[in-house]
């Protein structure tokens, strides 16, 4: 499942190195043009519903914590 | 329209038009932090569409809107005019909008909206030391660098006035203006009077920088006071870094200014429509 994340994030942004950042939001390296835009992928990808309660930095500073994210509306 | 009261009602509102299903159609995700700061200070506000909810941001010049629509409700619905101009930013990742943007494009325009301006992102990364630090010898003789204090605001207020759109560019309000100062992210060049020449406002995340405004004084122009006030900022911060800055595609000289300077496209694009 975090390839997929991960696969979702470089088609966002090719530039960056995922794996390697943390702080995705914090830093900067995402924006909320990219949330609007992730949000929509990752619904699509993984078939749940982000709403707008989940819409929170620490949802979305790493793939790891994108991929808890993603767990919890899963299950 | 009526002021959004807290994070729970803002919530509320959006859960209520996802529940009407299709998707969710936004020009924007708010993260609650922000949304609780907007709250706090009654600047955002919400009217309900039939399409959804539509969210305006009460800035100092005018008011930007966001919609949340649910997709399968899309109607044509003509807005209320309201006491200051309203801006709708639509946000795609390429020159060539994708469906989705295409679509509320389409939409926006048919609907009382018309394009304003088209900005494009530009992007410059720094990963070594190219210019030594704050050297006055950037400068023409009779100015020196420095940074505007609390005691500047009103004179970069007429600044920023007097050289930006302030329909295309969201002006803080003196309390913003007043904590930007104190943060000193507007590095200036005074001229042997004292007053400010020329200004930059910047905004910093962790290795990020963006370059939100740059203006000249009338007075002062043709002098290279921008491109040194731009190498001052590139010598201030700690590499690597990243700027970014979104430049109305028509100002050919700003273009070729941050050409000049290193920046390039990334490829993002805002669509800037107002309504008519």
């Amino acid at each position: 499942m975090l390839d997929k994340i991960l696969e979702v994030l470089a088609t966002l942004r090719p530039e960056v190195d995922f794996t390697e950042n943390h702080h995705l939001i914090d830093d900067g390296i995402l924006d909320s043009f990219d949330i609007v835009t992730l949000v929509g992928e990752l619904n699509d990808a993984f078939d749940i519903e982000i709403g707008v309660e989940d819409l929170l930095p620490e949802n979305f500073n790493s793939p790891a914590a994108m991929l808890r994210l993603i767990e919890r509306l899963q299950s | 329209m009526q002021a959004v009261r807290d994070v729970g009602q803002f919530t509320a509102l959006i859960k209520e038009v996802r529940a009407k299903g299709g998707g969710l159609l936004t020009n924007w995700f708010f993260f609650l932090g922000d949304v609780e700061r907007y709250t706090q200070q009654r600047n955002l506000f919400w009217v309900a569409h039939p399409s959804g909810v539509l969210f305006y941001k009460e800035e100092t010049d005018l008011l930007n809107l966001y919609y949340y629509f649910a997709a399968d409700l899309l109607q044509p619905a003509a807005l209320q005019k309201l006491q200051k101009p309203v801006v709708l930013d639509l946000v795609s990742a390429g020159v060539e909008p994708d469906l989705a943007v295409q679509r509320m494009y389409t939409y926006w325009m048919s609907n009382g909206f018309v394009l304003y301006k088209t900005y494009r992102r530009m992007v410059l990364e720094i990963k070594e030391p190219t210019i030594a630090a704050e050297s006055s010898a950037l400068l023409p003789v009779g100015y020196r660098f420095g940074f505007a204090r609390v005691e500047h605001l009103a004179e970069i207020q007429s600044l920023w006035r007097s050289s930006l759109d302030s329909l295309s560019t969201a002006l803080p309000d003196q309390a913003e203006l007043s904590a930007i100062l104190e943060n000193q992210q507007i590095p200036c060049v005074f001229a042997a009077d004292g007053k400010i020449a020329a200004a930059l406002q910047y905004d910093q995340r962790g290795n990020v920088v963006t370059i939100k405004h740059v203006a000249t004084a009338a007075a002062h122009r043709r002098h290279g006071l921008a491109k040194a006030l731009r190498d001052f900022l590139f010598a201030k911060e700690a590499i690597p870094r990243k700027y970014l800055l979104w430049v109305d595609e028509n100002n050919l000289p700003a273009v070729e200014f941050y050409k000049a300077s290193g920046f390039s496209f990334d490829g993002r694009v805002t669509f800037q429509l107002l309504q008519e």
